[in-house]
């Protein structure tokens, strides 16, 4: 058995096709790049001085450097692309006009649904994709926050956020624990949290090492912990995202079961073009809130992309 | 402690940039702006507004370096806002471009006709019409100023048929 067929062997229960999975698991990660609608007119300039058509699109300034790119069917202006070693290092990255990004993570924006004018906040942002996402859902107006108390990260996430030219993302360095209450309320939290990165591994086999050492219950406090100060930070009748890039339900589910209380429903979600399986209702002999179920988690065989769980939650009045 | 973020009056930042770089009026108009010290000035979307949060880190993205004799447009700033540019432009080739986001000087052969453009101090360099960063004019040089931290050592550059 592999390192991590064993690391994975506790989920093997929620797994219908259990050899895909490890398949899966095994072959490295698609790259994703995405085109920044803030550079429509850059991509223009240059493809037609490079003697493209002026409508062309990123793929087909990639694919003339040799490049090979396929369209994603579920997010417009978003390709799979082979052969692109250092994506970093291209001119289009470089002056913002791409961004590289793992395709599942380009999910949780889109669940999020922010729009213009609203107030959002993205509590772990960095290093910054996702945030960007959520600004351009907004059309590049109203008020992200996007936090993350990490010093090294903080600076990746500004960074990403300067060259894609975000105008509407107000960076903090916040504790996300010690979020201050003042700020509230939001709209929209994005609360994608740390996690022990098990859905990584495609990327980083290591990640599932680290996760079998017994991170898990470690991450868990934490993440109820920030679920927790979110959940007061979201006006009633806002959403919530919560989402990590693990499998493991004590990240997900059970966080979710032990701190949402009446004034929460977990709301289902359909993205066409993704498959997920839903979540589960009871682990290791605890019995979780019934809307656990509509928690989505998807396995790295059911899209070819890396493993991630998304839950959408709604702010009602309690009852 | 550091300063709070304040939002400025825009006018003299928009006037000095339109001014200097030729750029249409009007440029800035869905833009605020916003300085936290007395170096720099930040540009952001109309309607943000950070709220009750302390300590924040940015507002938007830096624009401009005023704390110097000379101001100093950000790369990200000229690369977001320099699509437009008329004035105080130089324009490079495909080699020149990789080794401008290296952060290395080019220096002009004697016989280079960009010799005598009319341009001075900070300037915007472009490729291929596409806005790339500062750089600064020096008798025969150009000088990179890209900040350190997004200088690429080997930068893959499209190029054109005849470049190629």
């Amino acid at each position: 058995m592999s390192m991590i067929e064993n690391a994975l062997s506790r989920y093997r229960p929620l797994v219908s096709d259990w050899q895909l999975l490890v398949d899966a698991c095994h072959r490295p990660l698609p790259l994703v790049v995405w085109a920044n609608p803030l550079r429509v007119e850059h991509r223009r300039r240059l493809a037609s001085m490079l003697g493209h058509r002026e409508d062309a699109e990123i793929a087909d300034l990639l694919r003339e450097r040799g490049y090979t790119t396929k369209r994603l069917g579920w997010v417009a202006d978003a390709w799979r692309v082979d052969g692109l070693e250092r994506p970093g290092h291209t001119l289009e990255n470089q002056l913002g006009l791409i961004h590289v990004q793992e395709e599942i993570s380009l999910l949780p924006p889109v669940v999020l649904g922010a729009r213009p004018g609203e107030r959002v906040l993205d509590m772990c942002a960095a290093p910054g994709g996702k945030t960007a996402r959520i600004a351009l859902s907004m059309d590049n107006r109203g008020t992200l926050i996007a936090n993350d108390v990490q010093p090294q990260r903080l600076r990746a996430l500004r960074s990403n956020c300067e060259r894609l030219g975000m105008t509407n993302v107000v960076v903090t360095p916040i504790d996300g624990i010690r979020f201050p209450l003042a700020a509230s309320p939001f709209d929209r939290i994005l609360l994608d949290v740390p996690c022990s990165c098990e859905g990584n591994l495609r990327d980083t086999p290591e990640v599932v090492r680290r996760g079998a050492s017994g991170a898990l219950v470690g991450r868990s406090g934490l993440q109820a912990t920030l679920l927790g100060r979110a959940w007061k930070l979201l006006r009633e009748g806002g959403t919530l995202v919560y989402s990590t890039c693990t499998f493991a339900p004590e990240e997900n589910e059970v966080v979710l079961d032990y701190v949402l209380g009446a004034d929460a429903v977990i709301e289902p979600f359909v993205t066409p073009g993704l498959v997920s399986d839903p979540g589960v209702v009871e682990w290791a002999g605890r019995k979780l809130r019934d809307d656990c179920q509509h928690l989505a988690r998807y396995w790295p065989h059911l899209n070819d992309t890396g493993g991630f769980a998304i839950a959408k939650v709604r702010k009602v009045p309690a009852c | 402690m550091l300063k709070q973020f304040q939002r400025l009056d825009r006018k003299p930042y928009v006037s000095w940039w339109t001014d200097r770089f030729g750029t249409p009026e009007g440029l800035f108009d869905s833009c605020s702006m916003w300085q936290r010290s007395k170096a720099s000035v930040w540009v952001a979307a109309l309607d943000v507004e950070p709220g009750n949060v302390a300590p924040v880190d940015g507002v938007g993205f830096p624009l401009l370096r005023v704390g110097g004799r000379a101001w100093k447009p950000t790369s990200v700033g000229l690369v977001h806002f320099g699509l437009q540019a008329t004035r105080n432009v130089v324009e490079l080739d495909a080699n020149e471009t990789a080794h401008f986001l290296a952060g290395q000087t080019i220096k002009l052969r004697s016989d280079d006709p960009r010799h005598g453009l009319a341009i001075r101090g900070f300037i915007l360099a472009r490729y291929l019409g596409v806005p790339l960063g500062c750089a600064e004019w020096r008798t025969g040089a150009i000088r990179s100023v890209v900040p350190k931290g997004r200088r690429n050592s080997a930068a893959d550059v499209p190029r054109t048929a005849g470049e190629s």
